[in-house]
């Protein structure tokens, strides 16, 4: 993988944005964080943040304290009654359209950064109803501690099932959700010793599933001291999660996945750049909101080094293109090309969750792309803003076939669409003389270009 | 390759095919040509897995032998209708495109393949035989998937292995760093609004005015020009089906033929994996297992007639396996219950033609079950190390000895 | 603006018809469309009296119920319907009456469309029963067309010429002329020559003087509104649709459903359809003359082996949604499969057997299994009511049973009862695997009834004891009663089967027998579907991407349209000479809906 280290000064990368007249906070910048934070955004929504300051959105964006409980309410009512069905794809469908229709996306972006986090795939964990519990918990913490979140993963029946350590015996310690909990999930590999995975598996013996709930079994634990990290102790009731989560790689291992995430895919950043970052995590008690509230409102990540450096996830392309032009979808159809393009919802391919970046890319993906977004616009029976897609890019003011390109463009595209395809998609919306199939048409054909592949 | 330029070189093929028949080309000339036909890098693999525990008893038949009359008194075939191997073997008579193919010189018969503890579990079994693992330790990847992340594809490009099928993606390809995609035709290897502006698009602006100084970019171009390449030819495949092999109308066939058609298409994939499900003949089998060898066989038989047709046979090689064999004795019920050792069938153009190994005695059995002698981990370090050139004790964890089978 | 719409060339030879239909002159012609036509004529479809029928459907109680729904309302305020409104309103002025007058007197004399063999075109004729001096608004229309055409500097779509002085116009290869008391459109110009030709010359061999179409039209039904005919052995000839007609089929389902019907259809000489228009419901039926020896040996699992076999009465059961009743010899068809399948479809039931055949303890499955039951099913699809704080799933599927009839129970019932232990065994431990909740066996017998059970055990993990899993929709039981072996879902359903009185097949008519019948209920149906409300909008959200709101609105029509009607039913009815497919659709009385 090419990262030639490009020494970035880590005082500069962290100082908060401020726009001046050769960086002005315009609707390129304001899309770019849409793109990353928010699924994208709308024409509305772009001019509507371009009169405000960039904390202000930022702010807006974290602000999920008040969440709007109707929808709350109504996606928790939609889940409780496809459980009935007992499939987990249901629950895919079921976040697809909640992805599609929250208010507060940023949240169900981080519930998703959080599933690739602790990866735990339907394919082995089939009760849908342990499922939508974590996912659940997930979306409880998207922003909040990380150290409540460990604490309550870790008990969490999808994934000791998930890691088969439904039953953890004294004499035979299951050493490998132990394993994932420092490899996977706090420190990162090279930050622990094969001594150090044996002794936390004993710390956690005791740990069972039940009939779907966690209980602990005090006649299968393992009372005696440990050596953890160069520490020794009894280490009970998950004292070692804490003792883990002390260590200083913890936050750098953090901080350096949010990074990846909201940043950039590639090069990998220097642990001098992360340290800001990972003091700030610290000092804030391991919240999460505060750290992602200092990446998007970063110098760094409306820079050169973050802008279209990020390769889209199959969820990005295909929520981001409904999102930005407020349509609908058969969301169960949705989640089906989503596994398709190797993302499928509540199936992450192991353990350590979605490679992302480069990994996304294959003949197979790509063409895969181009037909879900083909799909995806070109179904007559949606609607976008409550009429056809021909309406709502003339409610913006785009009717020529210049200006849907530029619309479209403007808001979907991370980096400048170059001259001649520009011309290419004119081109394509000429083919009809409907404004829907056009407007389709270019969507549908901006969607297969390398550059929509950068987010 | 463009298709006029394939169609050529099969044109140049058919023709140097009758000036050798013209020019009659001494005998040892040819044999020294084949012993020194090496793997290539382009080498494919096809695996098709016959679930359910295939009765190998009754596909490869020791006609002579009393103790198989005696153990299977409903549903022996009599030996004069087994389409004979030699005398004392013969396929099951509805296994015709079997013997077709071992006339052609294309099929080899490991005989007597199994694992030592063998698990009579389909799921237990067929977790061993993806993952060459036993059961307790991680069993996250399986042994192609090894293979695929040793030979770390070019990331961007054709996917290194094919699945194509619609039931669940076999463990023995799950990796840790490549996904495989599973295809249940190849319409979804192609854009579905055949649509000519938009390979224009693609094309118009492909490497040369990419901004070369932006990697991620670049790689995305080079990723798409190539998807679009590939739709185009597969595209093309489909569109100009000129193969005059005829498939039997069979699930199987139709899978096999979408192989056909993505290696004619030039696709780089390596590997390509299907599935016929149904071996599980528990009762009733004699008319069940009759219909399943007559898919399995008739769909090889077209299968490997149009890969040498299309001029692709010497670099296709097709592996054929099923969790265990059946035991020995019948049931009360007319069928077999689960059993151990079993033979695996190899197709191609580079294969030992005949039977390898000795076929295992129906007297000396293990619990009522025949006694392998070939681990499948040598089978599958023969396909690793022989034919697609790779080092087998890693994927395999540990040296197993390969079968000599394959004429390199 | 208006006009443009006439520019549609579909459109305008439509609006063309409709007024040189009404300007075509009586000349108290006794003929009828069949009377003009080739006998070359492979398919006839004709409304004899539309100046009756036209009304009626105005008038009838399901297009005002249609017209009241609320999605209908809104599709009559979009701009298509508007425009088209608009065309009428031209057309009313320049008629000077109202449209509906305009098609009484264009049509009003009977109406067909007919499909000719020999030139492959279709035409359509219709006769007019009011002479008054409309014709020049043909004129007038065509003018119009014209015109608007001239104004958007397009060629005028329609053409004026002239055949045996009879004026003739055509839109894109469809011709319409205007000949005495007929109007005829016709999209083969030889074709419309034809009838042309046959109204002026009043010449022999038309398709009335057939035989065999005299034959089917003297059997038609007198107060059918709409009637056809179709020479089968003419499509047969000419290899339509000749997949329809194959005599081996790829799928079994097809085989047991329409395996008859299809045999017939291979030999028969025609078929003709009657519809029948009634204040309750709608009627359409479909005969064909029939003989059991056509199909041989091969079809009597499906008519019997005097080919009078006869389907028992509907089970007596409540909340039925379904109720399906048939003779079929199930067994003698799984045997006969070889040559009533396809090659494809014989290997999948070889497999199908041996799977079969392991459930069922290595018996043969199509011998020994479906042997030991009578030729005749029935099957019932009921509503599962739940008492009040009972526990409940949250999908309400339909309970669902078969009843056959055992040749020998003595032999069969201790076989049948342990496969189905040894089955609900298998489930528990496929099941247990899947952590899916266990069954419970119980066996029961009273009256002469002997029952066994199988019920799901009490989920204690369940929140809500009213919603619980799909799995608790079931409990698998079968019943023996008096020769009779009822499957079902649900013990509920079993006993409820297991102890109504059997009823005999009372078997009064032996020249004519109901082969196969089927009653689908309304209010059953949508009660089902109301206690499901909650699940179908949900999957309508994730479906269609409504929001609550809408989804809620859609599934609301969907359940307000099922009370429009009080039950469909479908008969096949066979005699030793034909055979009769109907379906009868009955509305519910209008006093009972509209107090909704």
């Amino acid at each position: 993988m090419p990262s030639a280290p490009t020494m970035i000064d880590p005082v500069w990368a962290w100082q908060p944005f401020s726009p001046t007249a050769n960086e002005p906070w315009d609707r390129t910048l304001v899309a770019h964080l849409f793109r990353r934070a928010a699924f994208g955004a709308t024409p509305s929504q772009l001019e509507a943040a371009v009169a405000e300051a960039p904390e202000a959105v930022v702010d807006r964006l974290l602000q999920t304290a008040e969440e709007s409980s109707s929808f709350r309410d109504e996606s928790d009512a939609l889940a409780a009654t496809l459980l009935s069905t007992g499939e987990p794809r249901q629950l895919a469908a079921w976040w697809a359209y909640v992805m599609l229709n929250t208010p507060h996306p940023l949240l169900e972006r981080m519930t998703l950064f959080w599933h690739g986090h602790f990866a735990v795939s339907a394919a082995k964990v089939t009760d849908a109803a342990l499922l939508l519990e974590q996912n659940r918990t997930f979306r409880r913490a998207a922003l909040g501690e990380f150290r409540p979140l460990v604490h309550t993963v870790a008990r969490d029946p999808a994934m000791l099932l998930y890691l088969d350590s439904a039953t953890n015996r004294k004499a035979r310690p299951n050493e490998n959700f132990a394993r994932e909990l420092m490899e996977l999930f706090c420190l990162g590999e090279g930050h622990y010793s094969e001594k150090d995975v044996q002794e936390l598996a004993r710390c956690f013996t005791g740990w069972e599933i039940k009939q779907g709930k966690f209980r602990f079994n005090r006649f299968q634990h393992d009372g005696g001291e440990k050596t953890l990290l160069g520490r020794s102790g009894v280490f009970p009731d998950g004292e070692a999660i804490d003792w883990i989560l002390d260590q200083p790689q913890a936050a750098v291992f953090i901080v350096g996945k949010l990074y990846r995430e909201f940043v950039c895919d590639e090069p990998a950043p220097d642990p001098q750049l992360l340290q800001p970052l990972a003091d700030e995590f610290r000092k804030n008690d391991m919240q999460i909101a505060p750290v992602v509230r200092r990446v998007l409102t970063s110098r760094l990540f409306y820079s050169a080094h973050s802008r279209a450096r990020k390769v889209r996830s199959p969820v990005d392309a295909a929520i981001g293109l409904l999102r930005t032009f407020e349509g609908t979808a058969n969301t169960h159809r949705l989640a089906a090309d989503l596994q398709q393009n190797g993302q499928g919802l509540f199936f992450p391919p192991n353990v350590k969750g979605w490679e992302g970046g480069r990994a996304w890319i294959n003949s197979a993906t790509i063409l895969g792309r181009a037909n879900m977004a083909a799909r995806l616009v070109g179904d007559e029976k949606m609607r976008f803003g409550g009429g056809t897609l021909g309406e709502y890019f003339a409610r913006h003011g785009a009717v020529a076939p210049d200006q849907v390109v530029d619309l479209a463009a403007t808001l979907l595209l991370a980096s400048p669409l170059p001259a001649k395809r520009r011309d290419g998609l004119i081109d394509v919306s000429r083919n009809s003389k409907d404004p829907a199939r056009r407007a389709a048409d270019v969507l549908r054909a901006l969607a297969t270009l390398p550059e929509f592949q950068l987010c | 390759m463009t298709s006029s330029r394939r169609r050529f070189l099969k044109q140049l093929a058919s023709g140097s095919a009758v000036m050798s028949l013209g020019a009659r080309v001494p005998a040892f000339l040819t044999m020294a040509a084949a012993a020194e036909v090496t793997p290539q890098s382009d080498a494919i693999l096809v695996v098709v897995q016959l679930t359910g525990g295939n009765d190998g008893l009754n596909t490869v038949i020791p006609y002579r032998d009393d103790e198989y009359y005696k153990a299977r008194p409903k549903l022996a075939m009599p030996a004069e209708d087994v389409a004979r191997i030699n005398d004392q073997f013969g396929f099951h008579p509805a296994a015709r495109g079997l013997a077709d193919l071992l006339q052609a010189g294309k099929l080899a018969v490991v005989q007597g393949v199994g694992y030592p503890q063998p698990n009579r579990s389909h799921f237990e079994s067929m977790d061993v035989w993806h993952t060459c693992r036993r059961k307790g330790g991680p069993r996250t990847t399986g042994w192609l998937g090894r293979f695929l992340d040793d030979m770390s594809p070019t990331p961007g490009r054709d996917a290194p292995a094919i699945h194509v099928g619609s039931e669940k993606q076999p463990l023995a390809l799950a990796a840790d760093a490549v996904r495989v995609p599973s295809l249940a035709s190849p319409e979804e290897f192609r854009l579905e609004s055949n649509d000519r502006q938009l390979g224009n698009l693609i094309d118009e602006v492909g490497f040369h005015e990419a901004p070369h100084a932006d990697a991620l970019l670049e790689y995305l171009t080079s990723s798409t020009t190539s998807a679009f390449s590939a739709s185009k030819r597969i595209t093309e495949a489909l569109g100009s089906d000129d193969s005059p092999v005829k498939y039997p109308e069979t699930e199987l066939a139709a899978r096999l033929k979408t192989i056909a058609q993505l290696i004619d298409a030039g696709l780089s994939t390596r590997i390509y994996y299907v599935e016929l499900d149904g071996f599980d003949t528990h009762s009733q089998q004699a008319a069940a297992h009759a219909a399943l060898l007559r898919q399995y066989a008739g769909a090889m038989s077209a299968f490997m007639e149009d890969v040498a047709h299309r001029g692709h046979g010497d670099r296709v090689l097709t592996a054929s396996f099923s969790e265990f064999g059946r035991r020995v004795a019948e049931n009360a019920s007319a069928g077999t219950d689960h059993g151990a050792a079993a033979p695996v069938f190899l197709c191609g153009a580079h294969v030992r033609p005949g039977l390898t190994g000795e076929h295992p005695s129906l007297v000396d059995l293990d619990d009522g079950d025949l006694k392998h002698h070939t681990d499948f981990r040598q089978v599958y370090a023969t396909l690793l190390e022989r034919w697609l050139q790779a080092a087998s004790s890693p994927i395999l964890g540990g040296r197993f000895e390969p079968v000599d089978v394959l004429s390199a | 603006m208006m006009t443009s719409i006439l520019l549609r060339p579909r459109l305008a030879v439509g609006c063309i018809f409709l007024v040189v239909c009404a300007a075509a002159r009586s000349f108290g012609d006794e003929r009828t469309p069949a009377d003009l036509l080739p006998q070359t004529t492979m398919a006839f479809l004709e409304m004899p009296r539309p100046d009756e029928f036209l009304p009626v459907v105005e008038q009838h109680g399901l297009v005002k119920r249609l017209l009241a729904l609320a999605p209908v309302r809104t599709a009559m305020q979009k701009n298509e319907y508007v425009a088209f409104r608009g065309v009428l309103a031209l057309v009313e002025v320049q008629m000077e009456l109202p449209w509906r007058e305009v098609v009484r007197r264009g049509i009003g004399g009977g109406l067909a469309i007919a499909f000719d063999k020999e030139t492959g075109g279709v035409v359509l004729i219709a006769k007019t029963t009011d002479g008054s001096t409309h014709a020049k608004f043909a004129e007038v229309l065509t003018n119009l067309v014209a015109l608007d055409a001239q104004n958007k500097a397009k060629d005028n779509p329609v053409a004026a010429s002239e055949y045996r002085e009879q004026k003739v116009y055509s839109v894109e290869q469809i011709w319409v002329a205007t000949v005495a008391d007929w109007v005829v459109a016709a999209n083969r110009r030889e074709l419309h020559h034809q009838v042309v030709d046959r109204i002026l010359d009043q010449s022999n061999g038309s398709l009335a003087e057939d035989s065999q179409f005299a034959e089917a039209r003297k059997a038609a039904n007198p107060s059918a509104v709409v009637w056809g005919y179709a020479n089968l052995a003419a499509v047969r000839d000419a290899g339509i649709a000749s997949q329809a007609f194959a005599e081996r089929t790829e799928n079994p389902l097809a085989e047991i459903l329409l395996g008859g019907i299809v045999s017939t259809l291979r030999q028969t000489p025609y078929v003709t359809v009657d519809l029948v228009v009634r204040d309750d419901g709608i009627e359409i039926s479909a005969s064909a003359p029939h003989d059991r020896s056509w199909a041989g040996d091969l079809r009597e699992h499906y008519f019997g082996p005097q080919g009078l076999g006869a389907a028992p009465p509907h089970l007596d059961v409540d909340d039925a949604i379904l109720s399906i009743g048939a003779y079929r010899d199930v067994s003698s068809m799984w045997l006969r499969a070889g040559d009533l399948l396809d090659e494809q479809a014989n290997e999948q039931l070889a497999k199908a057997d041996s799977d079969l055949s392991t459930l069922f303890a290595g018996k043969d499955f199509g011998e020994d299994v479906l042997g030991a039951f009578g030729p005749t099913l029935r099957l019932a699809l009921t509503r599962q009511t739940f008492a009040e704080g009972q526990p409940a799933p949250a999908i309400k599927l339909p309970a669902f049973a078969l009843v056959a009839d055992l040749k020998d129970s003595a032999e069969s019932q201790p076989e049948l009862r342990r496969t189905f232990q040894s089955l609900i065994g298998f489930f528990n431990i496929v099941g247990a695997m899947n952590g899916q909740p266990q069954l419970d066996l119980s066996t029961e017998k009273f009256e002469g009834i002997e029952l066994v059970t199988a019920s799901h055990v009490e989920d204690k993990e369940a929140t809500d004891p009213e919603k619980l899993r799909i799995n608790y929709n079931f409990s698998p039981s079968v019943a023996f009663a008096d020769g009779r072996f009822v499957l079902a879902s649900t013990k509920e359903l079993a006993v409820a089967l297991a102890t109504a009185p059997a009823s005999k097949g009372a078997a009064e008519d032996v020249s004519r027998v109901a082969n196969s019948r089927a009653e689908l209920r309304f209010d059953a149906l949508r009660e089902t579907l109301a206690d499901n409300r909650e699940h179908l909008i949900a999957q309508n959200m994730l479906e269609k991407g409504h929001s609550r709101a809408v989804a809620d609105e859609e599934i609301g029509v969907l359940i307000d349209v099922t009370q429009w009607f009080d039950r469909l039913e479908l008969q096949l009815d066979t005699t030793p000479r034909s055979m009769q497919a109907s379906a009868n659709l009955i509305l519910r009385p209008a006093d009972e809906y509209d107090q909704k």
